[in-house]
Formats: structure tokens, C-alpha cells, sequence
């Protein structure tokens, strides 16, 4: 390695290097163009095209995408923009409910489990035992025992992918357990919350985030198929999931009626995919090329 | 010990694309190496050391800019195809690297990967490819080497790896073994037997050596000469001898005062003030002068070029010729 | 030399590897630390030396309690550590610092290089006030950096600066007493030289203790007062510096002696080199944990285990015969 003199600015010359590797990063750049569309859509959308989503319309059932319509009507004449912009603030909240209660409790059990060694048995093999299922069957299964709701789909998508956050951020603490920074902090007395706190959780934070840009896809994904199943949000509230669930009826006849939030719950996968790909080369250090 | 050189290098340069220019890792870098000769490079990281073996060895990566020229027995190793590079390399130059650990494939056994260098060779069938590993591992100092043919790398110590490293560096019987810091991770008894082993090979098979290391008792125990390496440049070459007892260039003689050493009573550490400059913001003039005790203006003005002095010495330092006439600066 | 600041007494560290059968019980033990003795006088320097895997990082570890020992007593001005209540052990923690090998992994990326050298400080409880920002910059100065470095992140450092930082933060305290782990061997020769003279000027002017752990016994020699060997968990040979390096007489002290590359090339001469290599910890040999690479070996230091003795002022060796060993040419009969 090169020892090479200081010679960088003093202040957020680390926050500067890291922005342009993301604007050099390619997957990064796609996925976040891609994700953030959809967002602005969910946030805008609705005031943009104030028609409402539920407003029946016996008339223009199963128009075709048009002018007039442009993503054309469902089965009671719905606009199905309006339904598919609508839908994805439920979808979208649901992810972002899942992927709160992972950082929050993927952390915590994490942290204890990499941490405190004596936990680590206890709380690893459950989360063995949660893994061991497949993930959308396992939501499937507490959903069906929750009664449907939102609220059961949060619930279990976050039962679901908890124990895979938290074995990520588990992985990640050992690592930096064993660095020597900790060791001096333990070294010169600190305690176990200032170590965890100060040093090993802020050095923990990238896989932690590429992790959950997963989960968050994930968390769409499954949410769809929960509704789908009639286990996620109530066909009253139109989720992705719903939206497809009420087209398959009418697939042959009116396709746009599933591909419409197909494609939307598609493109919002591949974004957030493209973007947590691009955040694991952007921040993971042993990525980073020296010269040397 | 014929004159001839068996490998000469030439105004080696090689640069690296950096931002939007590029930086040289190596600039015009000369030497020679005779037949079984130990020639030693030396110098701290980022002096050049390493870019300059892998040059020789063909390892660059391809963004790497190479000029000047690699001749081996006066052939241009730079103007060679893939298939005569090969060819050459496993031939008439074998390689040994740092690391032991990940040099080596851990799915085969030792014998595997050492009777596969010999086949690549051409011309053996099986049978002949393991007894030929049979002697490289005897010639490398393993003891009952029949029995460690079954063994897999993660059995065997990091000494005992860097030996069938060597063995199969030395499948092709080559002329010219290049050693990139073959003993820096390993323990001072194993770096004890592996310099001699490397001697002895010299000795018995007539091998030239060369030698990277950063280590100047390494050098003080195997080198016949030393080519001293910093920033990019060549600032000294001298026979081992000439370099201890009168190094020309303030460089070496600082590198020599702050190695520690067993001779005498424990001394202070003289100190090279400062760090290397890094290749992207170099210095005026001679690359040293930053660091120099002995710097003065002309120092800043232009890079010294590298002179002859007496008994083959050569240093890049303007006061080089007045100190060795006695002329005190 | 007055009483010792630091007595290590019959200190010993069993790992427990996990077993390759599920079903037994019994686990493969590494002694990676056998009952090693010694002792660090105030303003003393000893060097541990000896090869990877002989136990001397560890024998530091255990001492600052970072990994809890299996057995024997760590007496730190005259409070056994590894019997002391966790409050009081902590508050002692502000005397005892560590320095260690790789400035790469020894600073926290993400912070400052001021929080970094007043972490000791933070985590014993004090709060950042003004006056810290500005001894901060004190520190920084006296390990020969710039006050203005304190805002900036490691990253932005040479190997040697960073070493420098973590050089400020374990002196911050002010400590009695500090654990110098391989301290210098990551960094580059001119570098290393200067590290190794800013140790030894901070020792003479605060008067501390050290511990320098190592394996080039060129360096340990420029640094250390008195030397204690290691080989496969246990202290072969413990002598003032001047006696070790001059008249070494543990077998495997002369070997390794013999190994350390020389000074000049005109001091090459055949030697007798250490046959084999160190065993695994993990099947130490029988008797003297050495004899399989002893050219003195006989039958008794197959079954016997040598312990340290006396055997001239200040110097104790483990080996049956170590009155045989005196130079000169001690290791020219391999049997």
C-alpha cells in the first residue's frame, strides 16, 4: 500500500468520494432512476390525475389503455391509473412499515446475537428454524392465521425477513468486533452500549443498508402475493397485489388489467434490486481499489 | 560467471491510468542480471519494487503502460506473442510470490499442482511428471518428499509452501528465478532457511536470483548487488559490499541508519524525516530532496541522473562524484 | 530498579476449538498460553519476542483482560486484574493502553481523529469540553503530527501517521503502563525508525512502562531493557538485553539469534540453521515443548518439562542443560 500524505480536504472529503463512486456506478444510477420514478409517481401521482380510483363508471367498463384512459378501465369502469397510483401508496408503505421494523428489530437481535455469544446460540437457531421455510409460505401461513389485513401483511413479511436482516447484521459485527478500534475501546474501559454504539454499529451500516433495499423489494413482492391470495390488504383498498388478484379474472379478455401493476410492481423490483447491487460495490470497502 | 547479461533491463517505465493523466510507478529503471547472479531490488512500498518484477515477469495488469525494453539474452521480452511469453516463462524464468497461502490451489494436492507445472512443459507422461515433483521437492529441501505429494496446501506450514512454491518455480529449470518478497511473511527461522535454501540453489543449479525485497539484512545476507528503488527511480546500484561501507546516495545511507541491527551496542535509530512522496505529487528536482539532511539548491532544480562512480557504483545524487573524490560538500 | 509495576504469575490460556464430531464431548485444546511468568518494572522496557503462533500476542491480550485467562494472576500496581470488580478494573484501564500492529484496522473510520485520541478519555467518562479539543491537539503535536489533523478521518493518513494517531490516543490518558503489539512492524523501514524513536522519547520524557511485543529481535534490541523469549505458550529464557543478545543459553534463543539476517554482509558465514519448524500449539510435544528441533536433545527432554532457572544474574532459562550452552558455537552438533 502506498503511503501517501494527507493531502485530501479536511471535511466531508469521505461523504464526497462516496457520492461520486455512486454517480459512477451504473446499476446504482438505473436503480435509482428507476425507484425514485415510482416514488414521485406514488408521492404526485394522485394530485396530478385527481380522478378517483374507486369512482364506478358502468359505462367504460374494459376500456383499453387510450388517450382518454390511459392505462385503461378494470371490470366497474375504474380508471386503472388512478388505482395502479393509488395502490402503490399501500404497496410502497407496506415495504417501507417492513423494512422500519427490520432495521429496528434486525438490528437489535442482531447486535445482541453478535455481540453476546450466549445469546447467539438461542437466537440464531431460531432464526434457523423461521428460515427454514420458505419465505412467502411462512407469510402465507401467519397471514392466514392473523386474519388479512395490512397490518398482517406487515406483521408477517417482517417476521418473515427479520431473522435474514438480522443474520446480516450479525455477520457484519463479528467482523468488527475482533478489529482492533474495538479492542482499544474495550481496552481503555468503555462499555458494551458506547462500543456497540459508537463503534461497531456505524461500521456496521453498509450491508446493513444494501440489505434492506432487498428487503424492501422482497416486502413488494411478497405483498403482492399475499394480496393476491386474498391475505394481504382488503380488495376495498386497491394494493398491487389486489389490483392483479382482481384482474386474473379477466386475463384473456382485458390483459392491462394484470400487466399494468405487473410492470409497476416489476420495475419497482428491478430499481430497488439495480440499487442495492450498485450500494454493496459502492459501499463496501473491500471493494474499494488501491493503488499500491 | 560469463559478462554477458542474461537479462538487461532498459529505461523500464511503466504508468498507471490515474484521474485523467496517468503516474509512473516506474521511471527508467536500468539494470542488469548475469548468469547466476543474485541481484537484490530494495526499497520501502510504493517505491517501484514490485511493479518493476511483475514487469519482468509479464504480470502486469493490461491497463499498465509499458516503454523501454526487457531483454533476455538480448531478446525483447516486450515484443514477444502470448504463445513465446509463455513459452519463456516456464522455461527460463520461474516466479515466486509473497504469499504461500493463496499462491497455491487448495483443491490439489501438492504433487498435483507440481507434476502439472512439469507436464505444461510438454513431453512427460504421468509417471515421469511425478517423479520429476518427487526431486523438485527434495531439491527444495522437504523432507521424505514421496510422502508429501498426497498433502494439501492447508496441511502444510507456511514455510513448508513457500518450498513447493519454489519447487514448481523451478519445474522448468530456469535460468532466471524472480522473487517478489519470498520470505516477508514468514518467521525469521523459516526466512533463515528459505535465503539459504535460495543461495544454495544458486550454488548447485546455477540460477540467477532476483530478488525484491524491503529488506536490507536480507539483502546483507544473499545479494552480490543491489539496485536501491525510491519513488519510481533507481537513485543507487552498487555491488553489496561497496553499498555498506560507502553507499553514495543519501537515500541508502538513510535506509541503512534506520534498520535496526545486532551489531555493537543498541544505537538511537537514525530517521529519514518524513514520508515517500505519493506518485500523483512529486517534487521538483531529485525526488529525495524533501527528506534530504544533506539537500542543497541545485537539489531542487533538476532530477540527477544516475552516474557511474568507481568499481561499478552508480548513484543518482549530484554530490555522488565530489564525495567519492573526497571533496567535501 | 524499584518494585514491579506489572507481575504476571503462572498466567495460562486454553482455547477450546470446536470439535469436528457433534456428538463428543471433548473438545481439542490449544494451550496458547502456559503458565508464563514475569515481571515489568516502572520506566522498564521487556521485550516478548517469538515466532506466530508462540502465544505473545495473546500473553498481551490477557493482561489488558480483553480475553479472559484460564488460570494465574495479572497484578497491575499491586491489584490482581483478573480477580478485580468490574468498576474498579475499568477505572485501572485508564493506566494499562495498548498500541497495536496494523494502523489500517486500529482507528475507527468513522470518526475524527480528535474523538479517536480522546476515546480512552470519553470512556471513562468524561465529556467533551474545550479544554480536550485543545489537549487533543497537544497530543497531537507531541507524536509529531499537526493540531490541525484532529478534524480530518484516518483515512486520509499515511501508515505511519495513523500509527502516530493511535500512539496519541494511547498515551491520552495518561497511562502507567503501555502494551505495544507488534507496534511497528506494519510500517516501512524509515518509517519504522521514526516510530520506534518517538517510543522511546515518550518513555523518557512520562515515564511509562512497556510491554513490546515482537519477532525481529533487531528491533525488540533497540528498544527493549530486558528480553523475555517465547516458544509454544511458555517463557524459554528471560535476560537483560545486553546478556541475551551476547551470551544467549537457551538452545532456541541461540537459534533464533542465528536466524535474524545480518547487519553486514561481510558477517555472512555458514550457520547452523534451526532445523523444522514450530509444532502446532495444538499437539505441543512431550517433555521440553523445543527437543524435536534441539540439537542438545536427550532422553530427559522427552519427558520432562524444564523449568525456568537462574542461571546467571538476571537471567533464567528453561533448559535442563543450560550450563552447557555457553557460546561459543553452541548449535554445531546436530544429532
Amino acid at each position: 500500500m502506498t503511503d501517501i500524505v494527507a493531502t485530501a480536504p479536511p471535511r466531508f472529503a469521505r461523504t464526497r468520494a462516496t457520492l461520486r463512486r455512486m454517480f459512477a456506478n451504473r446499476s446504482f444510477m438505473l436503480g435509482a432512476i428507476l425507484f425514485g420514478f415510482i416514488c414521485l409517481a406514488t408521492l404526485f401521482g394522485p394530485m396530478l390525475i385527481p380522478t378517483d380510483p374507486n369512482a364506478l363508471s358502468i359505462r367504460n367498463r374494459f376500456q383499453p389503455p387510450s388517450l382518454t384512459f390511459l392505462l385503461g378501465t378494470d371490470n366497474l369502469g375504474r380508471d386503472m391509473l388512478a388505482r395502479v397510483l393509488y395502490g402503490a401508496r399501500l404497496s410502497l408503505a407496506i415495504g417501507l412499515a417492513v423494512i422500519l421494523l427490520n432495521a429496528l428489530f434486525g438490528v437489535l437481535l442482531g447486535a445482541l446475537a453478535g455481540y453476546y455469544r450466549r445469546l447467539d446460540n438461542i437466537l440464531m437457531r431460531i432464526a434457523d428454524a423461521l428460515m427454514a421455510f420458505p419465505a412467502v409460505l411462512l407469510a402465507i401461513g401467519i397471514a392466514a392465521a392473523l386474519g388479512p389485513s395490512a397490518m398482517t401483511a406487515v406483521i408477517a413479511l417482517s417476521v418473515v425477513y427479520i431473522p435474514r436482516t438480522a443474520r446480516v447484521v450479525r455477520a457484519s459485527i463479528l467482523v468488527v468486533r475482533e478489529l482492533d478500534y474495538v479492542q482499544a475501546a474495550r481496552a481503555a474501559g468503555a462499555t458494551d452500549l458506547r462500543i456497540l454504539w459508537k463503534h461497531i454499529l456505524p461500521n456496521c451500516m453498509a450491508p446493513l443498508i444494501v440489505q434492506l433495499s432487498f428487503v424492501f423489494a422482497y416486502a413488494i413482492l411478497s405483498e403482492a402475493v399475499l394480496s393476491f391470495l386474498g391475505l394481504g390488504a382488503p380488495p376495498t383498498v386497491p394494493s398491487w397485489g389486489v389490483l392483479i388478484s382482481e384482474g386474473r379474472t379477466y386475463m384473456r379478455e382485458a390483459t392491462w388489467l394484470t400487466l399494468v401493476p405487473g410492470i409497476a410492481i416489476a420495475i419497482t423490483v428491478l430499481g430497488l434490486n439495480l440499487l442495492g447491487d450498485g450500494l454493496r460495490d459502492v459501499l463496501d470497502p473491500r471493494m474499494k481499489v488501491e493503488q499500491g | 560467471m560469463t559478462d554477458k547479461p542474461l537479462l538487461s533491463v532498459r529505461n523500464l517505465s511503466v504508468g498507471f491510468p490515474a484521474g485523467k493523466g496517468h503516474v509512473l510507478a516506474v521511471n527508467d529503471v536500468s539494470f542488469d542480471i548475469r548468469p547466476g547472479e543474485l541481484v537484490g531490488v530494495v526499497g520501502e512500498s510504493g517505491s517501484g519494487k514490485s511493479v518493476t518484477a511483475l514487469a519482468v515477469m509479464g504480470l502486469l495488469p493490461p491497463t499498465a503502460m509499458l516503454s523501454g525494453q526487457l531483454l533476455f539474452e538480448g531478446r525483447d521480452m516486450l515484443g514477444l506473442s502470448r504463445g513465446q511469453l509463455r513459452q519463456l516463462r516456464g522455461r527460463q524464468l520461474g516466479m515466486i510470490f509473497q504469499e504461500p497461502m493463496t499462491s497455491l490451489n487448495p483443491v490439489f494436492t501438492v504433487g498435483d499442482q507440481i507434476s502439472e507445472a512439469v507436464r505444461a512443459l510438454g513431453g512427460v507422461s504421468r509417471k515421469q511428471a511425478a517423479d520429476r515433483a518427487v526431486e523438485l521437492l527434495d531439491q527444495v529441501g522437504i523432507p521424505s518428499p514421496r510422502r508429501r505429494l498426497e498433502d494439501y496446501p492447508h496441511q502444510m506450514s507456511g514455510g513448508m509452501r513457500q518450498r513447493v512454491m519454489i519447487a514448481i518455480a523451478l519445474a522448468g529449470s530456469p535460468r532466471l528465478l524472480i522473487a517478489d518478497e519470498p520470505t516477508t511473511a514468514l518467521d525469521v527461522t523459516i526466512q533463515a532457511q528459505l535465503l539459504d535454501l535460495l543461495n544454495g540453489l544458486r550454488e548447485r543449479l546455477g540460477t540467477a536470483i532476483l530478488l525484491i525485497s524491503h529488506n536490507m539484512g536480507v539483502m546483507a545476507e544473499v545479494a552480490d548487488r543491489v539496485v536501491v528503488m525510491y519513488a519510481s527511480r533507481v537513485v543507487e546500484e552498487a555491488d553489496i559490499f561497496q553499498l555498506f561501507d560507502t553507499p553514495q546516495h543519501p537515500y541508502s545511507e538513510g535506509l541503512l541508519g534506520s534498520t535496526p541491527d545486532m551489531a555493537g551496542t543498541a544505537r538511537r535509530l537514525i530517521t529519514i524525516p518524513g514520508a515517500m512522496p505519493s506518485p500523483g505529487a512529486l517534487p521538483p528536482g531529485c525526488l529525495f530532496a524533501p527528506r534530504c539532511p544533506k539537500v542543497v539548491d541545485a537539489c531542487t532544480k533538476a532530477q540527477p541522473p544516475l552516474i557511474d562512480l568507481s568499481g561499478g557504483q552508480k548513484a543518482a545524487c549530484i554530490r555522488a562524484p565530489k564525495r567519492e573524490a573526497g571533496v567535501p560538500a | 530498579m524499584s518494585a514491579p509495576i506489572l507481575e504476571v504469575e503462572n498466567l495460562v490460556k486454553h482455547f477450546e476449538l470446536s470439535s469436528d464430531n457433534w456428538f463428543k464431548r471433548d473438545r481439542p485444546v490449544v494451550r496458547a498460553v502456559d503458565k508464563v511468568s514475569f515481571t515489568v518494572g516502572e520506566r522498564e522496557t521487556l521485550g516478548l519476542v517469538g515466532e506466530s503462533g508462540c502465544g505473545k500476542s495473546t500473553t498481551g491480550r490477557l493482561i489488558l483482560q480483553l480475553i479472559a485467562p484460564s488460570a494465574g494472576a495479572v497484578r497491575f500496581m499491586g491489584t490482581d486484574l483478573i480477580a478485580a470488580a468490574p468498576q474498579k478494573l475499568r477505572a485501572m484501564r485508564r493506566d494499562l493502553q495498548i498500541i497495536f500492529q496494523d494502523p489500517h484496522a486500529s482507528l475507527n473510520p468513522r470518526m475524527r481523529v480528535e474523538e479517536i485520541i480522546l476515546e480512552p478519555l470519553y470512556a471513562q467518562g468524561e465529556k467533551p469540553s474545550a479544554a480536550l479539543t485543545n489537549y487533543a491537539g497537544d497530543l497531537l503535536e507531541k507524536v509529531g503530527l499537526s493540531r490541525r489533523h484532529a478534524q480530518r478521518h484516518p483515512h486520509e493518513f499515511s501508515g505511519g501517521q495513523r500509527q502516530r494517531i493511535g500512539i496519541a490516543r494511547a498515551i491520552a490518558p495518561k497511562p502507567k503502563f503501555i502494551i505495544c503489539d507488534e507496534a511497528v512492524s506494519a510500517l516501512d523501514v524509515s518509517v519504522q525508525a521514526q516510530v520506534i524513536n518517538l517510543l522511546q522519547d515518550l518513555q523518557a520524557e512520562l515515564g511509562m512502562s512497556y510491554l513490546f511485543i515482537g519477532h525481529d529481535l533487531a528491533v525488540v534490541r533497540h528498544i527493549a531493557d530486558r528480553i523475555a523469549v517465547m516458544y509454544l505458550g511458555r517463557i524459554v529464557e528471560t535476560a537483560p538485553k545486553a546478556q541475551l543478545y551476547v551470551s544467549p543459553r537457551h538452545p532456541y534463543t541461540q537459534a533464533l539469534l542465528a536466524s535474524v539476517p545480518v547487519s553486514h554482509p561481510r558477517l555472512r558465514h555458514s550457520r547452523k540453521r534451526l532445523r523444522g519448524e514450530m509444532p502446532s500449539p495444538l499437539n505441543p510435544p512431550s517433555g521440553c515443548h523445543f527437543h524435536p528441533r534441539c540439537p542438545l536433545a536427550r532422553d530427559r527432554c522427552r519427558v520432562e518439562d524444564p523449568m525456568l532457572r537462574e542461571i546467571a544474574p538476571g537471567q533464567t532459562v528453561a533448559c535442563h542443560f543450560a550450563e552447557e550452552t555457553a557460546s561459543p558455537a553452541p548449535l554445531s552438533t546436530p544429532s
